[in-house]
């Protein structure tokens, strides 16, 4: 499948219900696919595929703080693993708090995106991180562009 | 018939009769020495008793002697004795030295006379000798004696006195002042003092004859300077048998002894005033004999201290048995120290035991004592149980004390955290739903337009406004709790490159206004960056969103200097505020103004009075209605620099 996906790890229903609006308005050509907490996002990452490689989302958009597992984990994890290392993780998070930006970009989030309560100015978030990362991926996985792009990444 | 004692060379025979036999055996047996001698020395007459005196045992060998070298001595030649009594014809009791036959030395008394014939010249000498030696060095240890005895009365500082029972001096052993030598023999004593004095003087005196027994007296005269002279006069009987035949009145003059006892007696009373003060004082002394462990002193105050009488503390062996158990080794020890002079601590802490069983503690103070009786020990002992105690109870109030405030602060920095944590969470978990309100919210405007007519779609929008008004209004309370929370950390700021990059910003937000802003260059102060950032942005932001009504919109930010500080404002000339209301403006969600006139939290101000404060400085504000406002504040009355 050619498709894209985004995976959404997001426990609020309300949020993953916008969040997917604001893909949907703007168009934005991927799958969506959802974890309700940082367990089940792992499951979903790692679960390999038929051929025995992983099947990685073209971007990630993290939240932090869920039950079970929070967002640093899963990232810490991430960055852990040699197969996800360069998978663009985009913090998606109510906290502003700078202790949690910091965390974030130090354990290798791409970005990090307080969610505004105007949905307008969400939205426009969404669909500027979403364009981009997915069009940035669209490059063929050449060895030395991979390094360029892990540049990007991370 | 012929005496066997004369020579037959010489004199002529003289008749024999009985007489002469009787007068021969008189001379014969004469206890002194008895001899005839011719004018050139020879003796042709000498008795048994000569010959003693001489040492010769024989007259044969005695007149075989030369008398010139052999008999005479030479302090004592012939030729002074041949003088004497050729001139006067007799020598009477003169004494001489002559050599007996064993060389050794006597005295010889001598009465001799010269028989003359009828021409004048002499025929012989005649005399007699006496061995008078012994006599003599008698007389000679006597005449020492009394020589050494005078020189020693006559030498005496004091003045010796010999005087009957009348007064009368006899003898005086030196010279009075003011008085001629030989004016005072004869006078009595009493003339010599006052009546008051005589009055005290003469019994003393004729009992001491009455009685053969030593007496004595005192008496006081004038001295030198004005001063007094103390003299004590000793009387002693001289004594010849059981008579009393004159008395010795030895004075000295006691002035000095009478000054160092008086000395003497003025320190024992400030002595005793020192240590009955220091029993007032509640400071007890006592003083100790280290070796015996006697105590030999104490003062009313140990009496307190220790409970016991003093007769019950003499009567304990040893001062160790008022000491607590515990404690005498220690001192023990230390006395021990003392003793070998390896010295000690002069001031130390111990433990003694009251008559009634307790335990009082003491502070003591040791001070060695050379008296002349050895080496003593002064302590003075202070009862301090009730201090230490107190001190201890201080010292247990504190500890605790400590450990509340320890306490305490952990408690408080738990809670910080709580509330941090809380406070975070809480805007955290505020925000989401209303994300969901304005979210929804807008997704009805956009899904269901045609649903909706104008006022459907208004008021919609005023849900909108609603919750993002709430969004903000959660911002601002979690930034007014942040900074009573968080630790204020001064540093260098530039307060003019922080305004100028605020203002910027807020024109690159709504580029379509116009303001004229005016920021006064190199403001710098001593500050928390973050916070003083937070209150920039609020104060500039006010003063941005006020003046949004002004066509030439002015904002000002610089500072005065008043005093020893520097006041900082920003000025606009906006749309103002009644300064009867002024004192609202820094109560938080007080507005003074309608949020249709403009919009607002009123946190903002609330959090600058806050930041403001932290800093220890003062906020105020000065505002004319339409006309402009004016927000000045300190940071903390230092001087920054213009």
């Amino acid at each position: 499948m050619n498709e894209k996906t985004i995976l959404l790890v997001e426990d609020n229903p309300d949020d993953e219900a916008l969040m997917r609006r604001a893909l949907r308005k703007h168009n934005i050509p991927a799958r969506i696919l959802v974890a309700r907490d940082g367990v089940e996002a792992i499951d979903q990452i790692f679960r390999s595929g038929f051929d025995g490689s992983l099947a990685l989302p073209a971007v990630i958009f993290l939240d932090l703080k869920m039950p079970r597992m929070d967002g640093f984990e899963v990232l810490r994890r991430l960055r852990a693993d040699d197969r996800t290392r360069t998978v663009p993780v985009i913090i998606f998070t109510s906290s502003n708090e700078s202790q949690d930006i910091r965390g974030g970009y130090e354990l290798g989030a791409n970005s990090y995106v307080r969610k505004p309560v105007d949905f307008l100015e969400f939205s426009e978030s969404v669909r500027l991180l979403a364009e981009y990362w997915l069009r940035l991926n669209e490059l063929p996985p050449v060895h030395g562009e991979l390094r360029f792009a892990e540049r990007f990444a991370y | 018939m012929r005496s066997p004692i004369q020579n037959k060379d010489q004199a002529p025979p003289l008749a024999l009769s009985e007489e002469e036999d009787n007068l021969r055996s008189l001379v014969e047996g004469a206890p002194i020495g008895i001899y005839r001698s011719t004018p050139d020395g020879r003796v042709f007459l000498a008795n048994r008793a000569l010959l003693q005196i001489l040492g010769y045992s024989s007259f044969e060998e005695f007149t075989s002697l030369n008398v010139e070298s052999g008999l005479y001595t030479p302090d004592y030649p012939r030729h002074k004795f041949l003088n004497v009594i050729e001139q006067k014809g007799s020598v009477e009791g003169l004494e001489f030295a002559l050599r007996r036959k064993d060389g050794g030395v006597i005295f010889v008394r001598e009465y001799a006379r010269a028989v003359r014939g009828p021409d004048g010249k002499t025929r012989y000498y005649e005399g007699t000798l006496e061995d008078v030696t012994a006599h003599r060095r008698a007389e000679e240890a006597l005449r020492e004696n009394e020589a050494r005895w005078r020189s020693l009365i006559e030498n005496a500082p004091e003045v010796i006195l010999n005087i009957n029972r009348n007064g009368e001096i006899l003898f005086i052993n030196r010279v009075l002042e003011g008085v001629e030598q030989g004016k005072v023999i004869g006078t009595t004593i009493y003339e010599y003092f006052p009546p008051a004095d005589v009055e005290r003087i003469r019994p003393v005196i004729e009992q001491a004859w009455d009685t053969g027994r030593p007496a004595s007296y005192e008496v006081s005269g004038p001295g030198p300077n004005a001063s007094v002279t103390w003299y004590s006069t000793s009387v002693g009987p001289v004594l010849r048998g059981k008579r009393v035949v004159s008395l010795m009145l030895l004075t000295m003059d006691i002035t000095e002894r009478r000054r160092a006892e008086a000395d003497l007696r003025r320190q024992m009373e400030l002595y005793e005033a020192l240590v009955t003060a220091q029993s007032d004082l509640l400071q007890g002394m006592v003083i100790v004999n280290p070796l015996t462990q006697e105590v030999l002193y104490l003062n009313d105050a140990i009496v307190q201290i220790f409970g016991f009488s003093r007769e019950e503390v003499r009567a304990k062996r040893s001062f160790f048995d008022n000491v607590a158990p515990e404690e005498r080794e220690v001192l023990q020890d230390r006395l021990k120290r003392r003793l070998a002079g390896l010295g000690g601590p002069d001031h130390y802490e111990t433990v003694v035991l009251h008559k009634d069983g307790s335990r009082r503690h003491v502070e003591v103070s040791v001070k060695p004592l050379d008296s002349p009786d050895g080496l003593r020990l002064v302590a003075l002992v202070r009862d301090i149980t009730e201090r230490k105690r107190a001190r201890e109870q201080i010292q247990k109030l504190n500890a605790e004390l400590e450990l509340r405030v320890r306490h305490r602060t952990a408690e408080l920095e738990a809670a910080n955290k709580e509330l941090e944590a809380f406070s975070s969470s809480v805007s955290h978990d505020l925000r989401a739903p209303l994300r969901t309100i304005d979210g929804f919210s807008q997704a009805l405007l956009e899904d269901h337009t045609a649903q909706l007519n104008e006022e459907g779609r208004h008021l919609l929008e005023r849900v909108r406004h609603g919750t993002q008004h709430m969004a903000e209004l959660i911002d601002d309370l979690l930034a007014l709790s942040r900074v009573t929370r968080s630790e204020l950390r001064r540093e260098r700021v530039d307060l003019s490159a922080l305004a100028d990059s605020i203002l910027l910003r807020f024109r690159q937000e709504t580029p379509q206004r116009v303001v004229e802003t005016q920021v006064s260059p190199n403001l710098v102060a001593e500050c928390d960056l973050a916070l003083i950032r937070v209150a920039l942005e609020n104060l500039l932001n006010n003063a941005w969103k006020f003046t949004s009504r002004q066509p030439k919109a002015r904002i000002e930010f610089g500072a005065e200097p008043k005093g020893n500080e520097t006041v900082y404002f920003v000025r606009d000339n906006g749309a103002g505020f009644d300064m009867a209301h002024s004192s609202k403006l820094f109560i938080p969600f007080e507005r003074l103004h309608k949020a249709t006139e403009f919009e607002g939290t009123g946190i903002g101000l609330a959090t600058v009075q806050r930041i403001i404060l932290r800093h220890g400085g003062r906020v105020w504000a000065e505002g004319v209605v339409n006309k402009g406002a004016a927000l000045y504040f300190t940071l903390n009355g230092h001087r920054g620099e213009p």
